[in-house]
């Protein structure tokens, strides 16, 4: 809907039933689906929870293999932007959490700091 | 206040406490820390497993997943039994988590009696059946559940504390799986 097309993008659920070692077999088939030699970046959502567990385990065992939490839609959106120009994916590790971080803002607390600016 | 207050509480105020005893699988994950940790205001975890407490990568991992202000032990089923017929004082408030319901069978065999053994995440093997909620329980594991029922001990089935998630209790479960 905002960016088009994703090659090389997948999804992995964590399901019901699902055990660590069984996530992390998937999360590392995922990985080998999508990888075409530059690396690959996992997006998560809880740290501290079993998909972040998993993406840490096989980040010991995968090379270029990188991970961030707390996935959001502006993060999403500026990575699958900024992916495109270039190749190097401990960048775009940096750049999730930056965009994520950003991406979150009390419209309450801004709005008002945006009509202070406006009465000066 | 009075006296006698005073020396009454004291010491129980120091004592650390084992405040849940759980089964999942997952062990450290996103149920226990963002659900249960909370709710039981516990500022410690023990990890009891034999092949965790020999598995430093494992051991990282957990280490690493645990909250900044929680403290993470990982035992054998020996050195947790030895810790628990002692808890020392620290004002420890512990959740207890094992893989399977053995680790607790072994674990009392030692002298630990838990009043209840809350049943969290166990992943489906080969043979098991669904017995609560997201938890797969084998024959081996369920006859495991049986002794632990028969020592008085409470057994429920609840993944998170959040929500109306109903609770399953083994005593009223268990006859759909053949105990009598």
């Amino acid at each position: 809907m905002i960016i088009g097309d994703l090659p090389q993008v997948t999804a992995v659920s964590l399901m019901p039933g699902d055990s660590l070692k069984g996530l992390i077999d998937r999360l590392r088939r995922s990985c080998e689906e999508v990888e075409s030699g530059d690396g690959v970046l996992i997006l998560l959502d809880l740290f501290g929870g079993t998909p972040a567990n998993a993406a840490a385990l096989l980040m010991q065992q995968r090379e270029k293999t990188h991970a961030v939490t707390g996935v959001n839609l502006p993060m999403l959106v500026e990575i699958l932007l900024e992916r495109k120009t270039h190749n190097k994916v401990e960048i775009l590790a940096q750049t999730a959490v930056t965009a994520g971080k950003n991406g979150i803002i009390n419209i309450a607390e801004a709005f008002a700091k945006f009509r202070e600016g406006e009465d000066e | 206040m009075n006296d006698t207050s005073i020396f009454s509480i004291a010491p129980e105020e120091n004592m650390s406490d084992i405040v849940m005893s759980r089964i999942d699988d997952r062990l450290v994950h996103g149920q226990v820390i963002t659900g249960w940790l909370g709710l039981r205001n516990a500022n410690c975890i023990w990890i009891v497993d034999d092949d965790v407490a020999s598995d430093q990568v494992m051991l990282d991992i957990f280490r690493f997943a645990t909250p900044t202000g929680v403290r993470l032990e990982v035992y054998t089923v020996d050195q947790a039994a030895e810790r628990l017929n002692c808890l020392n004082e620290g004002n420890e408030r512990i959740i207890l988590l094992a893989k399977r319901p053995n680790t607790f069978v072994r674990l009392v065999e030692k002298g630990f009696l838990p009043e209840d053994i809350n049943f969290g995440a166990v992943s489906n093997k080969k043979g098991s059946k669904n017995v609560g909620p997201n938890c797969a329980l084998s024959p081996e594991e369920m006859e495991d559940t049986e002794k632990l029922h028969r020592l008085g001990i409470r057994i429920w089935f609840q993944l998170v504390p959040m929500g109306s998630h109903k609770v399953y209790e083994w005593r009223n479960v268990r006859k759909k799986f053949g105990y009598k």
